[in-house]
């Protein structure tokens, strides 16, 4: 009993985990994606596109209340019946492999251009992921204790940036008044790809320690979140300009450029090797939503056997897809039916966990 | 860890080894079979035969043994800045190095012909460092890298030095390098100035700044036009401004600092440039003795702020006339305070424009004396 005490989640924990769940090498590109339509006014995107996780920590804190000994999987069982549930969860489970593989394949994208290029892909997703299906591999508290070291160093590495203050123009920011409507929304529906990792709240709510007070660590998580992805689309176009970050791949790169040190030549490499430490950190949180899922579905298959078997499976995966404009295909293809999925789907649970409620009282 | 865990860990690195050994190229070469690239010149071929378009002039430092540093320069003509760095590496015997590259010379032919391809080059590399200064030279490239200003410098390595130490004369500013010309190039109302250094007699010099128009260079500002430019744009850059009286002067030694408005009536713009410059005195010969007064105060600040003004507004009249390109960055605060995106061309818009300067002068200190 002691032990399983000691493996819930505190507080502080929760935020962290759910922050790391989020924040990755995305962010690099994350300037490119929203400055496409709302150019200027691509910061105020990033915070319209907070909408997502904002509904889904209202659905999460509503389930989770009726139910906080169950977890989203087990919901779906009870609700839709065994088979039909499985289903369910299996199509989630699928979500979860495509979102890794997008991540992981565009890890690869990034370090084979900027850092790695000496090694070639395959050996890149091989080691990389590896490493995170081991941290993966030691739970989910071990997960949180990375997460919360991830997060400060990921401070550290954000404020860095704020040294292109001195070198951008506040001109760039403007005029707010050519920005059109419709282009911000458009580019904001482009950001709820960068906030869909705060569905991994669904299978990990009931480890939290304390399940009452769960609202304020969460939603502490998603302003965090949000203030950090306002704050690096709004100092990469402040730094460049709209016109130039979209001649970038990754705009952020370029931003930490700004700071020159002595001795060191190059700080973007400097950069962008602390930043893998992120990038693997939000691998392993997925592999472990993915283990989970899976867990879920093969009751009675070895823990350590999933993750074997997930991890050749994505490695064949992501090697497939990693190639640049293909990649940008499939996202395109597949990202809107993924987060349609899992808006309907944890809608519909929540719409049950409703009525449930008022029969039972009845 | 359970045991088929621990099993599939090992080989799944025992394979990784194996596939990285297999596939790995040669170890890297020693400090003494290597290259550093210090600086890149390019030229337009001289050969009329129109198969080789670009010279690219490259500077090496190659350090020998027992720490013998020597300086080489290889010129290479090809057909495409790619070509040029392998027909570079035919007459090479070691190993090249291109992280360090610390200026890109220009020459002023190559300048005006379109310089997209070697942004563009220098955009994609993810190994060269931004820092790189990047400046426009008069006659041929290869003769500036040829240049030897002394016994233990390479021209890259001085050139380097003669542009970052100019700051705090003639207004200059530190945003000549390869970074800066991301951001201009192609940036809404932006233009393109980098400086413009020639090989005279005493060796290579600045002499002014190269103004550009999209990629290409238009007109090269001389040096006392350059002072007022830079005083215009480089807000917070220092300087010294002369004021000339009957064969007598006072030198101002000053920090700039410019606010522009911009305003649209009917379709046609004016801008206001506010100059504020406050400093002290290095040099008097017009007045007696130390200004003490605040009536004498106020007559010298009248009298540098007038002189200002003139200078300044001839520059307007010379950049309308001559220069025919926004070197001001007017358009880039018209363009954030009217739309961007709409297919003006500020070029355009700025020449038609009336642009007004307010000189405002302020005397903080004057030494310890007056002699």
């Amino acid at each position: 009993m002691n032990i399983k005490e000691n493996n819930l989640l505190e507080n502080s924990e929760i935020t962290y985990f759910l922050i790391g769940c989020m924040l990755g090498h995305g962010i690099f590109s994350l300037p490119n994606l929203l400055a496409k339509d709302a150019f200027e006014g691509a910061w105020i995107a990033a915070l319209i596109g907070a909408v997502y996780p904002l509904y889904i920590y209202l659905i999460a804190v509503f389930i989770s209340k009726n139910h906080p000994k169950e977890n989203i999987l087990a919901l779906s069982k009870k609700y839709f019946g065994k088979i039909f549930g499985s289903i369910l969860n299996f199509l989630l489970l699928l979500r979860f492999i495509i979102a890794i593989n997008f991540i992981i394949s565009g890890f690869n994208n990034l370090y084979y251009t900027y850092v790695t290029n000496f090694l070639n892909p395959p050996v890149i997703i091989s080691v990389a992921t590896l490493s995170v299906a081991i941290t993966a591999y030691q739970g989910l508290k071990v997960l949180c204790k990375v997460n919360t070291i991830i997060f400060f160093l990921s401070c550290i590495l954000l404020l860095l940036n704020l040294s292109s203050l001195f070198k951008g123009s506040i001109l760039n920011l403007m005029p707010l008044t050519d920005v059109s409507l419709i282009g911000i929304l458009k580019s904001s529906k482009e950001s709820i790809f960068m906030y869909n990792g705060i569905d991994a709240i669904f299978l990990i709510y009931p480890s939290f320690k304390n399940i009452e007070q769960m609202k304020k660590p969460v939603i502490k998580s998603i302003l965090i979140i949000i203030i950090i992805y306002v704050y690096t689309v709004a100092i990469t176009v402040f730094y460049l300009g709209s016109d130039i970050v979209l001649k970038t791949e990754w705009s952020f790169i370029e931003v930490s450029e700004s700071l020159t040190l002595p001795i060191v030549n190059n700080f973007r490499y400097v950069y962008e090797l602390l930043w893998i430490l992120i990038s693997a950190n939000l691998i392993s949180n997925t592999y472990y939503c993915c283990i989970i899922t899976a867990k879920d579905l093969l009751a009675k298959v070895n823990r350590s056997n999933i993750i074997i078997s997930l991890y050749i499976i994505i490695i064949l995966i992501s090697l497939r897809i990693s190639e640049v404009t293909k990649r940008a295909k499939i996202i395109d293809m597949l990202n809107d039916k993924m987060n349609m999925f899992l808006i309907i789907y944890i809608s519909v649970i929540a719409l049950f966990v409703f009525l449930k409620k008022d029969v039972n009282k009845a | 860890m359970k045991k088929n865990m621990k099993f599939f860990i090992s080989a799944v690195i025992f394979i990784v080894i194996v596939f990285t050994l297999i596939n790995s190229k040669e170890i890297p070469p020693p400090a003494d079979n290597l290259k550093i690239q210090v600086a890149s010149g390019y030229d337009i071929a001289p050969d009329k035969n129109n198969y080789n378009k670009i010279e690219v002039a490259r500077q090496y430092v190659i350090f020998g043994e027992s720490n013998n540093r020597s300086s080489s320069v290889s010129i290479t003509d090809a057909n495409t800045i790619g070509q040029s760095r392998q027909l570079d590496q035919l007459k090479s015997d070691k190993q090249k190095v291109i992280g360090f590259v610390k200026d890109y010379i220009l020459s002023s032919e190559y300048a005006a012909n379109g310089i997209r391809d070697t942004i563009s080059t220098q955009f994609k590399d993810t190994k060269a460092s931004d820092t790189s200064l990047f400046l426009v030279c008069k006659g041929r490239a290869s003769d500036i890298l040829n240049y030897k200003p002394a016994e233990d410098i390479t021209a890259g390595d001085f050139i380097e030095g003669l542009i970052k130490n100019h700051i705090g004369n003639d207004f200059f500013s530190d945003e000549y390098d390869q970074k800066d010309m991301f951001v201009r190039l192609d940036s809404e109302g932006r233009n393109i100035i980098i400086p413009y250094v020639e090989l005279t007699e005493e060796g290579i010099k600045i002499s002014g700044m190269a103004l550009f128009k999209n990629d290409k260079m238009v007109a090269v500002a001389d040096i006392k036009n350059t002072r007022i430019m830079n005083m215009m744009i480089n807000s917070g850059s220092e300087g010294i401004i002369s004021l000339n009286k009957n064969n007598k002067y006072i030198d101002f030694i000053t920090k700039s600092k410019s606010k522009i408005k911009c305003k649209r009536t009917d379709g046609k713009y004016s801008f206001v440039i506010n100059l504020s410059l406050d400093g002290s005195i290095t040099s008097n010969t017009i007045f007696d003795k130390p200004i003490t007064t605040i009536s004498e105060e106020k007559d010298f600040e009248k009298l540098m702020a007038e002189s200002v003004k003139k200078q300044c507004d001839e520059f307007i009249i010379k950049m309308k006339n001559d220069y025919k390109v926004d070197c001001l960055e007017l358009g880039r605060i018209a363009a954030a305070k009217y739309g961007r995106r709409t297919g003006t061309d500020w070029n355009k818009v700025v020449m038609d424009s009336d642009i007004k300067i307010n000189v405002k002068v302020k005397l903080n200190k004057q030494g310890r004396g007056d002699y």
